[in-house]
């Protein structure tokens, strides 16, 4: 129990001098940018510019702006965006967190079940036609760009034969259903492939072996032990996985016009949005180090091989 | 002569522990007794694998035991196939000629090598001038096109031939896709030296440096990686100007993680290895060490791995332009080609379809050699 306790407190001050490095690093980053991020700077007098610093606090030392700004951020305070009309970045962004999560998850469950499948039944049939033909999708699902799928299915289901929505969120679960579609080919191909390998490790190990020695029959061998001993190393992948998809909600969000953060991004991007860009990335980074914490956690719990906790003083 | 032959009357060095075995308690139960004997001497318990250990190496105790008649070298057989008899094939050679039945890495790699040398010749082989502009021929079909011929005679064309049609200002697409895929290339080219400067040179001193430094890089990898990589990426563009060189400069930051850890485990596995542990007492160098007994060895890993992280490279150029922070305008790349072509997709779909097909093929050719080197370098993942 301590040695959990020492393991998951490292990790969290790990995590939290992670978050303060990253804040720190954008809120400066995001100070060098060129350009000021007004609208018609060209058109602003230098009396106009000077005023509007003043009023954004762009005026003072860095340094005191970014003890402001850390400050701010620990009272859930991100700032105000400076292109959607003075509104504070949290209730922007709360709005849009929504939608995301829920094309995140879909996609991430959607992929990872499909890819599983696919993955289990080519190493079941390791080198036959199955195998070929599902390690093929998943090499296609690597090559293939996620915004080309987007396209692709865009302008099938919702162009030509009309049957979903074409893009926006106000049509429920069915809105969901293409940018999840698209979304969800990376975690796919990764999770095929990646079961693949390792269900094909296992099912050369000693203990498969044994089992069909004991003629238990092929099909429980592959459900009952190959594969739940290859799900567990899957979850070692998670992590970078929902990084992936991040980064593929930022184009797909924008093709499908969904109000996600991704969306949100890409504009504020085009439009200096200082505070905006940084409480995005601050989020971004959030979640993926609490996803990487909680996988290591999980997965720590899973495998007893790997244990490193608990082992000693036991 | 190899080591086999060598072997007591037959009997293979690598079957003396379990024969030689049997073959003792047989001797004993014989009523030879000599064991017996000694085992009362030592005044200790039977311990036949002692025995034997000691038999293999001083000879039998008793070698009238043994008829002299048993005492000669094995004759080869004909069809015995010891190590002698292969030829010596480098690891290479080896990896090679096995990569040659995979019919389908094969043809992926002939496909990307004929990209490459294409893309790589645009300057000649272009038709035009990529970027310049001609707007009275804006958004021309390709020459081949059906209804292609009508649309050149009404603008007064009817002598441009237009391979792969034209843009919104009137730019050859060809020429432009060719440059934009020799962009695509750059990266991918940049991407693997940046691995393997960076990463793999970032793994090994990681993996054989003294704790304390190794923890410090450690952090410093998990710090960088608790970003996304396109966040940083587009921060980085963000405060450079767009361009290639800063395409090329965010990627310097982030693109090298996964190869430094994979590079990192392995070199910690390897340190383990007591021919290493030799070395570093005899007092190696770490810098020897790393190229010597190291790199040899995860060489394999870093290769599949590098085709893996280049397809990757070549995406995030085309995110980057696609969420417009990637190349300038108006230079071509597959990714602006892309972003153009998806807004007039309803209209003038070849202008999107074409570049997403090379992008395609380029992103296929390269996984499809990764998992045939994967498959050829790295047996345990062998199907």
């Amino acid at each position: 129990m301590r040695r959990w306790l020492t393991f998951i407190g490292s990790r969290l001050v790990m995590m939290a001098v992670t978050m303060l490095i990253i804040v720190t690093v954008t809120f400066f980053l995001m100070h060098a940018l060129p350009g000021t991020p007004y609208n018609n700077q060209a058109l602003l007098s230098n009396d106009q510019l000077v005023q509007l610093n003043k009023k954004y606090g762009f005026d003072k030392p860095l340094l005191l702006q970014y003890l402001a700004y850390l400050g701010g951020i620990l009272h859930g305070d991100f700032g105000i965006s400076l292109q959607f009309s003075d509104q504070p970045v949290t209730t922007l962004m709360a709005t849009r967190i929504g939608p995301s999560i829920q094309l995140g998850l879909q996609a991430v469950v959607l992929g990872t079940v499909l890819g599983v499948l696919l993955g289990a039944l080519a190493a079941a049939n390791q080198n036959t036609w199955i195998d070929r033909f599902c390690s093929s999708i998943a090499i296609l699902g690597r090559s293939v760009p996620n915004y080309v799928v987007a396209v692709i299915v865009q302008s099938i289901f919702a162009i030509s034969l009309r049957l979903l929505p074409v893009g926006l969120w106000d049509q429920g679960f069915r809105s969901t259903i293409l940018p999840t579609l698209a979304l969800s080919i990376a975690p796919l191909a990764d999770a095929a492939r990646f079961i693949r390998t390792e269900m094909i490790d296992v099912l050369t190990s000693d203990y498969i072996e044994l089992a069909r020695a004991k003629g238990m029959s092929e099909p429980m061998i592959v459900v009952r032990h190959a594969l739940r001993n290859s799900l567990i190393p899957l979850i070692t992948v998670i992590g970078p996985m929902i990084a992936g998809l991040m980064t593929g909600s930022l184009v797909i969000e924008t093709i499908f016009s969904v109000p996600g953060i991704g969306e949100q991004f890409t504009k504020s991007i085009l439009s200096n949005d200082y505070y905006t860009i940084m409480a995005v990335t601050i989020w971004y980074s959030a979640v993926l180090v609490e996803v990487v914490f909680l996988m290591d956690v999980l997965y720590q719990i899973a495998d007893p091989r790997v244990r490193i906790v608990g082992k000693e003083g036991e | 002569m190899s080591v086999a032959d060598i072997g007591i009357a037959g009997v293979v060095p690598g079957e003396i522990a379990g024969v030689r075995h049997g073959v003792e308690h047989g001797v004993k139960r014989d009523g030879e007794r000599r064991d017996d004997v000694r085992g009362v001497e030592r005044d200790v318990t039977h311990d036949v694998t002692r025995d034997v250990t000691r038999d293999v190496a001083d000879g039998p105790a008793d070698p009238a035991a043994v008829p002299d008649a048993l005492f000669v070298p094995r004759a080869a057989a004909v069809a015995d196939h010891d190590a002698a008899d292969v030829p010596h094939l480098s690891h290479a050679v080896q990896a090679w000629l096995r990569l040659r039945h995979n019919k389908t890495a094969i043809a992926a790699a002939i496909v990307l090598v004929s990209l490459f040398v294409v893309a790589f010749s645009a300057p000649v082989l272009a038709p035009a001038d990529p970027n310049a502009q001609k707007v009275e021929y804006a958004n021309l079909p390709p020459y081949w096109f059906s209804d292609a011929a009508e649309q050149y005679r009404l603008i007064g064309a009817q002598n441009q031939h237009f391979v792969l049609g034209t843009d919104q200002f009137g730019r050859d697409l060809l020429s432009r896709l060719l440059y934009g895929t020799r962009i695509s290339l750059t990266i991918s080219l940049v991407a693997a030296v940046l691995d393997i400067a960076i990463g793999v040179t970032w793994g090994l001193v990681s993996g054989l440096a003294s704790r304390r430094v190794d923890d410090l890089m450690q952090r410093v990898l998990e710090i960088i990686s608790g970003v996304p990589s396109l966040i940083v990426v587009v921060l980085m563009l963000l405060v450079f100007q767009p361009g290639l060189v800063s395409i090329i400069v965010a990627m310097a930051i982030t693109f090298w993680i996964t190869m430094a850890r994979v590079v990192r485990g392995q070199t910690l596995q390897i340190r383990s290895l007591e021919y290493v542990q030799a070395a570093i007492v005899l007092g190696t160098p770490r810098a020897a060490i790393a190229v010597r007994h190291v790199l040899p060895n995860i060489l394999n890993l870093i290769i599949i791995r590098l085709m893996f992280s280049i397809p990757t490279a070549i995406f995030f150029e085309t995110f980057l332009s696609f969420i417009g922070v990637g190349m300038k305008i108006p230079n071509a790349s597959i990714g602006t080609l892309l972003n153009d072509g998806f807004k007039v997709v309803r209209i003038y779909p070849y202008q999107m379809w074409i570049p997403a097909a090379v992008l395609c093929v380029i992103m296929l050719s390269f996984n499809l050699c990764a998992d045939g080197l994967r498959d050829v370098l790295d047996p345990k993942m062998r199907g």
